[in-house]
């Protein structure tokens, strides 16, 4: 399920990354001024950020990577998850978190059923894995904070697995020694 | 966070007895000296940050050459005791591989070769870790009760490492459980996730005999007719040297603890390593546990206690708190507790390493 929080820009940086060729951008200017992002785009519908030094001009597609001052979508994080234990009875779950951007430790965390798409809930199971990303973009004179959990899919046995499975059965077979132990008293 | 490498001095000396239990928090990892350069290694775990097994890493630091290492023994399946196993079993070609005798049937194989990570990755890491580590072995050796691991004859007496478990009723539990969980020909069934298997009886739990001292290594080993129960009732194992340091069971909690444990295998007030498990809620040894362990040993050591400061930067976990409680690293600190004894001598000489730290009971600690 995703969500969706509204963030004052005037807290928000214009040193943003710029922005990848082909996706579709924002750009941020101080407000009456000139834009921040370079290129001869034309502008489009200008939207006011109450309380802020700033307009955004929104949207706009930016051909090429552009320099500073233009925001875009990107996730902060992205957290691989597994599913530890269940509680349904307060409907949360125990997970453990692994960073996929950077290198940050292992961490455990609780997680109410809320934050699963409806089309997951089946899948939530001890073992399970999911993935957690935290985005930032920049939409319509606004900073939006999502976040989507979306759990992995995985598909039935097939019997060319099971045959396979059996071959490594056999090969752990003749790599194994099963030594007698004493009689018991 | 990475804390700054442990210096952990010198190798121990040849008539010198040596246990070290190492534990980042969720993980655990033993090395024993059994005198004579002769060492065992026992589980696995890897350090936050590190990419190699903690017990290679110490023996190098230590000056061991790879070939006085014997044995290398996986105790049981679990994630937390066997992370770097599969490399502990290609660092030292030299020592024999053991195993849980309940691997050796045809479904356990199954049930291990199903959620090896062949077939999908990411299903266990537990299964696939042991699944490469015999692969990567020309022979393995299974272990159950009664089984004789290792026999030292450089000292006089010489010492014996013996296993007092998985029993037989173990094993057949253990099939039972796993039944259901082996994928079968035209079953249509979906690939899911190697199960948590409670309680734990298929851990290999050891009896060294030191001469006029033993230890004993509880592994994972829980409380059940087939477990520690038939452990404590056997009169082979109440036969041995009883124990003047022990390894605690599955981290301290009260299902990896027996009564007659404590009368029928160990001297009165042993010595008690032990090291902690963090995994979410759920957080071993509790202050119950911990108020009835040193009720029951002398002393007590832990490789480290828990902690509930996130180690995320600030933005990220703000966001992160927008859906998540409780957020906790899993490794809150790296430590090390270390025991030695000459052979000749009457005491342990304990050394604290890293995080870790004498168990208090929870109000003196609060103190």
């Amino acid at each position: 399920m995703s969500t969706t929080a509204v963030v004052a820009l005037a807290n928000i940086s214009t040193e943003s990354a710029p922005a990848l060729a082909g996706e579709i951008s924002l750009r941020i200017r101080p407000r009456g001024g000139t834009a921040a992002a370079s290129g001869s785009s034309v502008e489009g519908a200008a939207s006011s950020c109450s309380g802020s030094d700033f307009e955004v001009v929104s949207p706009m597609p930016i051909p090429l990577p552009s320099g500073a001052g233009v925001l875009d979508s990107k996730p902060i994080q992205i957290w691989e998850g597994v599913v530890l234990a269940t509680d349904p009875e307060r409907a949360v779950m125990d997970v453990r978190l692994n960073a996929k951007l950077g290198k940050l430790p292992e961490h455990t965390a609780i997680i109410s059923f809320e934050w699963v798409h409806d089309q997951d809930r089946e899948l939530v199971k001890p073992g399970a894995v999911f993935y957690l990303t935290v985005f930032r973009k920049l939409s319509r004179g606004s900073i939006q904070n999502s976040q989507e959990i979306r759990f992995r899919r995985l598909p039935s046995w097939s019997n060319a697995d099971i045959r396979r499975l059996q071959t490594a059965a056999d090969a752990l077979a003749s790599r194994m020694i099963v030594p007698d132990a004493p009689e018991p008293n | 966070m990475r804390q700054s490498p442990i210096d952990y001095g010198r190798a121990p000396a040849a008539d010198e007895f040596e246990i070290i239990i190492f534990g980042p928090g969720y993980g655990e990892a033993i090395a024993v000296h059994l005198g004579a350069a002769r060492w065992i290694l026992v589980d696995s775990c890897v350090a936050a940050g590190a990419s190699a097994p903690v017990s290679a890493d110490y023996l190098k630091h230590i000056g061991v050459p790879a070939e006085c290492v014997q044995a290398v023994v996986a105790s049981h399946w679990h994630d937390d005791h066997v992370r770097g196993m599969s490399q502990l079993a290609a660092m030292f070609p030299a020592a024999k591989f053991y195993f849980p005798a309940v691997f050796a049937d045809n479904e356990a194989r199954a049930f291990l070769s199903a959620y090896s990570g062949e077939a999908c990755s990411g299903l266990s890491r537990g299964t696939g870790e042991l699944y490469r580590s015999l692969m990567s072995r020309e022979m393995s050796i299974a272990v159950k009760s009664r089984v004789e691991i290792i026999e030292n004859r450089a000292l006089e007496p010489a010492v014996r490492v013996v296993a007092f478990s998985p029993t037989d009723a173990a094993f057949f539990q253990f099939l039972a459980r796993i039944f259901e969980y082996v994928p079968r020909v035209n079953q249509s069934l979906p690939i899911g996730h190697a199960p948590a298997i409670s309680p734990n009886l298929s851990s290999i739990v050891l009896h060294v005999d030191l001469g006029s001292d033993a230890l004993l290594l509880g592994a994972d080993l829980e409380r059940h007719e087939a477990g520690w129960d038939a452990v404590v009732a056997d009169a082979w194992c109440r036969g041995k040297v009883q124990a003047g340091l022990i390894k605690l069971a599955h981290h301290g909690s009260a299902s990896g603890d027996h009564p007659d444990m404590w009368g029928n295998l160990a001297v009165e007030k042993p010595l008690a390593l032990l090291s902690p498990f963090n995994n979410g809620r759920h957080r071993l040894p509790t202050s119950t546990d911990v108020t009835r362990i040193l009720t029951r040993a002398s002393k007590a050591f832990i490789t480290s206690r828990s902690s509930n400061k996130a180690q995320i930067p600030a933005d990220q976990l703000k966001r992160l708190q927008d859906m998540c409680t409780n957020i906790a690293p899993v490794n809150a600190g790296f430590g090390a507790v270390r025991v030695r004894r000459r052979v000749n001598a009457d005491e342990w000489r304990v050394e604290t390493f890293g995080s870790a730290e004498e168990l208090r009971t929870p109000s003196r600690r609060a103190a």
